[in-house]
């Protein structure tokens, strides 16, 4: 366990190493929040009700989102596992006395910790600068269900990352295609530009069938407190089992593609 | 006058040359090639039908109907997939810096900054174009206020190539000067996404700064505005001068950086 802690620290003092890198970065992050809050801000105007969300509601959830990715997808080394394969870096740690998953999963939660203590300042001066509405929930039940959904959608999309880059045990050069393919799906699927709820039905249903929704969307819904007690639990099991589901994909996929692992690169 | 046309022809043959290999070394990733063009059009398409069903709810956005906001859209994805068809060997002129590539520009008989700038077509956005132009083109009608709007639109459209062009010329510069260019193009990538929307969605002094400051109003929103027959002539000129501007402002700090290259490697 020691160990991990260790990288989680070392993955911390990575990001903090490289400060511009680091700090270009964050301001990427405001210039993504700015798009969706001016636009929501400008559909809004002057009423104060869209799609059955109020205005302070529709920030909290603009915000809400922004706050989860910065912590949930900045996760980069889970993506980046395809290029270990490739390079034959995988071979250095695959012969060290560490679990491959976890050393992946420490250090994308130390990445993940640094961004989100760096967004949390961010969307704090943003909010005060343009003075935006929020909604403040007070309900310690519903604060505690986000956070257990801001831990279950870290581990969904950890999860699917790493599975999508060990894509490159066999497709090596195009290892970043299913990557982005998804990437962009997922921006729209999980709720990051919009709240799933205000497409068609039909169009929400087939999304829901996905793990996507449980990343941004649900744990944000949590929050403002519109998912019934019966729901978050309901919501509970289903990411229970496909965080379980994508568990054993990413077992199959990382058993079969180290069976077939030449470490080329090196 | 003969000795241009020689150049031109020259650098056209050079361009032909270096597309073609551009082409044949994307062809050969044809699993990647189709997934990043899904991609795209993913992308694109999950964005459009969003604001459709966000201006549909609201009657109009800051002013702009439906189908003005789809065309806003159309352009503002012509104007960013062209300039990375355009463009792609910006993405990997770092690369080129560290490994001392570079140097290899400076004795060959081509401009080095020509060389950088267009070093082979992208034929994956290159798919994606066509069928945005073709589009944009049969969409046209539904929002032309009239000739000399559809006039001023092609003008403000090439000039907001002409901007594009300035922006990649500084983030070579910057390759050079700095070694950052991987960020500074993301950082240009995420500008640019903020006209994904109409500049007037923000508020003062955004709006202003993203206009005329950093003009990614003048490149991704102005245009459209002009065949809406909401910019007047004298405006257009303007903004036309202020391309020509920064294209010139961007040559001279290429000329200054690289007069203060040392190769990194050879």
């Amino acid at each position: 366990m020691k160990k991990y802690l260790f990288l989680i620290y070392l993955s911390i003092q990575n990001q903090l190493t490289y400060r511009l890198n680091f700090f270009l970065q964050r301001i990427r992050s405001v210039f993504q929040l700015m798009v969706v809050y001016f636009l929501w801000a400008a559909a809004y105007g002057t009423s104060n009700s869209l799609f059955g969300y109020s205005q302070a509601q529709m920030f909290t959830y603009v915000v809400g989102v922004s706050l989860l990715r910065s912590y949930i997808m900045s996760g980069k080394l889970s993506q980046g596992v395809g290029e270990k394969i490739v390079t034959g870096e995988l071979s250095n740690i695959i012969i060290r006395p560490l679990s491959f998953f976890k050393y992946i999963l420490s250090l994308d939660i130390g990445n993940t910790l640094i961004n989100l203590l760096f967004s949390a300042v961010e969307i704090s001066v943003f909010l005060w600068l343009f003075k935006s509405p929020l909604f403040i929930q007070t309900n310690y039940f519903y604060i505690f269900a986000t956070v257990i959904f801001f831990v279950l959608g870290f581990m969904i999309y950890f999860l699917i990352g790493t599975s999508l880059s060990l894509s490159a045990f066999w497709i090596e050069q195009d290892w970043w295609a299913p990557i982005f393919l998804l990437g962009t799906i997922i921006e729209f699927a999980s709720g990051g530009i919009f709240p799933i709820d205000i497409l068609p039905k039909a169009i929400s249903t087939i999304i829901f069938a996905t793990p996507f929704p449980y990343i941004l969307y649900f744990p944000v819904k949590v929050y403002l407190g519109q998912v019934s007690t019966d729901k978050i639990i309901q919501g509970m099991l289903i990411t229970a089992i496909w965080i379980l589901v994508l568990s054993l994909i990413y077992k199959i996929i990382w058993k079969k593609g180290l069976r077939i692992y030449e470490a080329y690169g090196k | 006058m003969k000795l241009m046309a020689n150049n031109i022809k020259k650098y056209i043959k050079v361009y032909w040359l270096l597309s073609k290999s551009a082409i044949l070394s994307a062809l050969d990733s044809r699993y990647g090639f189709i997934l990043f063009i899904l991609g795209k059009i993913v992308r694109i398409t999950a964005f459009t039908y969003f604001m459709y069903v966000l201006v549909t709810h609201t009657n109009s956005l800051v002013g702009y109907s439906a189908k003005q906001l789809v065309f806003l859209l159309l352009t503002f994805n012509i104007v960013d997939t062209g300039s990375q068809f355009l463009f792609r060997d910006v993405y990997r002129f770092r690369s080129k810096v560290i490994n001392g590539e570079i140097d290899g520009y400076f004795i060959k008989p081509i401009n080095v900054l020509v060389r950088s700038l267009l070093g082979g077509m992208d034929i994956m956005d290159f798919t994606v174009l066509i069928p945005l132009l073709i589009i944009t083109v049969l969409y046209i009608p539904l929002v032309l206020s009239g000739g000399l709007p559809l006039i001023l639109y092609i003008i403000l459209l090439i000039n907001s190539f002409l901007i594009s062009t300035a922006f990649h010329i500084f983030i070579l510069g910057m390759g050079i000067a700095t070694n950052e260019v991987e960020l500074a193009v993301f950082i240009y990538r995420d500008l640019t996404s903020l006209g994904k929307i109409p500049l007037d969605v923000y508020k003062y002094p955004i709006n202003v700064l993203f206009s005329y400051i950093i003009p990614i109003g003048i490149m991704m929103t102005i245009p459209a505005k002009a065949l809406f027959g909401q910019i007047p002539v004298m405006s257009s000129i303007l903004f036309v001068v202020l391309g020509i501007g920064l294209f010139l402002i961007s040559l001279k700090y290429w000329d200054l950086a690289v007069k203060k290259y040392s190769s990194a490697s050879s």
